[in-house]
């Protein structure tokens, strides 16, 4: 089966909230590090963490991660 | 207070992946102890067998733990099983009476040894395949 890579918009919303990484971070209960890898594309979170980011930047789960090439 | 250390789904993937190359390397690191002790110094089995013992008891737990946790080792049936069992029960004995030639009379026992581990590691695989699908198909009715 073909591996699909994963886009993201998490650094603009986490920016649009007036998070920082680390308060991101501390708010769905990961490291820092966690956070910058995946709005750098380096890591792809599971999906309970997908949703736990979508909350708490009040955007919907579609709007914050995609499948390479498909927008 | 925060915590100096935080583990989170990334940090544990990473463990997760550095315990299994860790241990991959100690299980090949140990067998190779074993063949350099047995092959090159020439010494008797009981100078490695030990380390023998640690070495397969870590490889079987690993890959029973494993293959139990993912559920995914196919059921095989009875007939299938004996017909497995006979074959490589004949494979095994030949290619040892050929390498080894036939026990002594004294020590007639070891002629069990291929009937006998065959049966242990087949009837570990069905053990472990039951109890994997078993689990993974409570987990779903639940």
């Amino acid at each position: 089966m073909e591996e699909l890579d994963m886009e993201n918009r998490v650094k603009l919303a986490r920016v649009e909230k007036g998070f920082t990484q680390e308060q991101l971070a501390d708010l769905v209960g990961v490291t820092r590090q966690t956070i910058g890898l995946i709005e750098a594309g380096k890591y792809n979170p599971t999906l309970k963490l997908c949703l736990m980011l979508a909350k708490v930047t009040d955007k919907s789960l579609d709007e914050l991660f995609w499948i390479k090439g498909e927008r | 207070m925060k915590k100096s250390i935080m583990i989170d789904e990334r940090t544990e993937r990473a463990n997760g992946q550095i315990s299994f190359l860790v241990l991959m390397l100690t299980q090949f690191a140990l067998a190779g102890v074993i063949v350099y002790k047995r092959y090159i110094l020439g010494l008797p089995q009981e100078a490695y067998a030990e380390i023998s013992w640690i070495n397969f008891s870590s490889m079987a737990l690993y890959w029973a733990i494993r293959l139990y946790l993912s559920g995914i080792l196919p059921m095989i049936s009875i007939k299938k099983m004996l017909g497995i069992y006979i074959l490589l029960v004949a494979v095994i004995s030949v290619l040892t009476y050929l390498i080894r030639g036939w026990p002594l009379p004294e020590r007639w026992y070891e002629v069990l040894y291929p009937a006998v581990g065959v049966a242990v590691i087949l009837g570990f695989y069905s053990l472990v395949a039951y109890l994997g699908k078993h689990r993974i198909e409570k987990i779903i009715s639940e």
